[in-house]
């Protein structure tokens, strides 16, 4: 092969690697969970494995947005996992690492161990905007319960 | 006989006769299976064991050449300071990789009990604390600690730089042995002689004993990834099980051992930690078992995740080969509370082999152990996560008989079951 040809084949090649999207991991098309909270903000979960399965570290995207379908930005995300029958937690603590675009956020580091009743509190801190105006920082922490 | 008196007997015998029931009369089992319990047999089949996953720690795990050169290590016993222990010295392969002492016993007492390796490959902690997170960095701690193999790392890199085979098996592997190894004896974690030794050296030879001994460590990884239970008779039982066949005789368990696994899958809820096809979870918890005689109850897992994460030889450290995302296990690894006295769950597979029981050996047997979960005593030091269970001693019995049925040999091939030759 002509080393010019060879050249710009790297070239392709490299040009095509750089051009690629970030690529995280797939996640599944329908939900896992979800919840609303009382302000009306939508949660849903989509994960990396289907169904929800014990022993296999995972991540999930959570799928935020308001009453009115509109994506919620710049959310603070705190999960907390556990199994209130044995008194103990998830064996992870998963944490948010990025949204990934408007309203999805990455949760990594999921893990469960046990078969049986998970309870998530999942606390949320965001700016609730009405006719788009701010009306300030809200927080609020809801349960979502599911059985492995 | 008066009246009264053959009252007596009448009572006395029905009340004796009834106690003996209850106590010994195996209950009938509850088959057929339903959908449910049949779904939760098969996920502890070994059928459904997932492939090996890769240690991105180490990029030799899986290489046959670093086995080779990593089974050599495992069974030499100059790999102490007093020339007596190898690794097969407390996990021997007859004893499905235990030694069956209470605590293991090296150059000296150890503090704890030596824990099977059977599929331990697949587990993302390491040690019953859980203060390693990859099966290289876990192999380097007993070679230094004194009361192991009581070496230090400089006089294993001497070793294997001075023994021709191991030099030409570890340039194959890794590359050429870079620097001037001084013949010294030192390390960070040795006597004060030792340390002192260690804090002369240049942190380049520094760096370049430790690159040699992480090394080891990763063949002995590599070695060990090959131990893996073999088919027993409740894999075959699991496997043949169908819904529309679990009314039929299913002639892999007894009635006894498939009474004991119906108990143990629901009311003796030893699935909750003992799941999956290896029968751990890898994770820890606390039940109960009562401190080594002599000893305080160990903080356990909350120790050993802070152990972990300033560990050096971790996942994120230099010596790792993996990319800090691919260090998923120690990034997210939760550190709270409730894992105070939390040990890890050890495999069931061959448990009838691998006798004394617990962190400490402190359960002899495997009766005691199931009599240990009925009572779910109060624990020491933080609290018991098992409930009481109820279970009648015919039913102890019938879970003993099914953790019997999980023993067969090991599906690892003969040659690296004993010394190489």
């Amino acid at each position: 092969m002509p080393l010019l040809l060879k050249k710009a084949i790297q070239h392709l090649l490299l040009l095509l690697l750089l051009s690629s999207p970030q690529s995280f991991a797939e996640f599944s098309e329908q939900t896992v969970l979800s919840a609303n909270t009382p302000k009306g903000i939508s949660i849903d979960i989509f994960s990396e494995i289907t169904p929800l399965d014990i022993n296999r570290i995972h991540s999930w995207l959570l799928r935020l947005t308001d009453i009115q379908g509109r994506p919620v930005s710049n959310a603070q995300i705190e999960l907390v996992g556990g199994m209130p029958e044995h008194d103990h937690g998830m064996p992870t603590q998963p944490q948010i690492t990025a949204e990934t675009e408007a309203g999805n956020y990455l949760l990594e580091g999921v893990r469960f161990h046990m078969p049986g009743n998970w309870q998530l509190d999942i606390k949320l801190t965001y700016e609730l905007t009405y006719e788009s105006k701010t009306a300030g920082l809200t927080t609020e922490t809801i349960k979502i319960e599911f059985q492995l | 006989m008066t009246k009264k008196l053959r009252l007596a007997l009448i009572l006395g015998s029905t009340a004796s006769i009834a106690f003996l029931v209850w106590n010994y009369a195996p209950l009938p089992s509850d088959d057929p299976w339903d959908d449910a319990d049949i779904q939760l047999i098969k996920s502890l089949s070994l059928s459904a064991l997932p492939e090996l996953s890769e240690d991105f720690s180490n990029s030799v795990a899986d290489l046959e050449s670093a086995a080779e050169f990593g089974h050599a290590l495992f069974f030499d016993r100059r790999l102490s300071g007093n020339g007596t222990v190898a690794c097969s010295s407390c996990h021997k392969p007859e004893l499905s990789y235990t030694d069956g002492l209470e605590l293991a016993a090296g150059t000296a007492i150890g503090p704890r009990h030596t824990p099977s390796l059977l599929g331990i490959a697949h587990s993302p902690w390491f040690y019953w604390d859980g203060r390693k997170d990859s099966q290289w960095s876990q192999a380097l701690a007993p070679l230094e600690a004194s009361h192991e193999h009581n070496i230090d790392r400089t006089t294993v890199v001497q070793l294997i730089i001075q023994d021709e085979d191991y030099r030409n098996r570890y340039e194959s592997v890794f590359g050429p042995i870079l620097g001037l190894i001084p013949n010294v004896s030192a390390s960070p974690l040795g006597n004060k002689l030792q340390i002192e030794q260690w804090d002369k050296l240049s942190t380049t030879t520094q760096i370049q004993i430790n690159t040699v001994f992480t090394n080891t460590g990763k063949a002995l990884a590599a070695y060990q990834r090959k131990i893996v239970p073999g088919r027993s008779r409740f894999d075959d039982f699991a496997d043949r099980l169908t819904l529309n066949s679990s009314g039929e005789k299913n002639a892999a368990l007894s009635s006894t051992e498939s009474a004991g696994l119906a108990l143990f899958i629901d009311k003796g809820q030893c699935v909750s930690c003992h799941n999956g096809p290896l029968f751990t979870n890898h994770e820890f918890h606390n039940t109960g078992v009562m401190a080594i005689r002599g000893t305080l109850p160990p903080m356990a897992r909350y120790d050993g995740v802070r152990i972990a994460r300033d560990d050096p030889f971790n996942c994120l450290g230099d010596y790792s080969d993996a990319e800090s995302s691919e260090c998923t296990e120690l990034r997210f690894a939760r550190d709270a509370n409730d894992l105070v006295g939390a040990q890890k769950t050890p495999t069931l597979r061959n448990v009838s082999k691998t006798a004394p029981y617990m962190h400490g050996g402190q359960i002899k047997t495997l009766l005691e152990v199931v009599q240990h979960y009925n009572d779910a005593p109060t624990s020491m030091l933080s609290h018991n996560e098992a409930k009481p269970l109820g279970l009648r001693p015919s039913e102890i019995k019938q879970l003993e008989a099914f953790l019997l049925t999980l023993t067969a040999p090991l599906a690892t091939a003969e040659k690296w079951l004993s010394l190489p030759k």
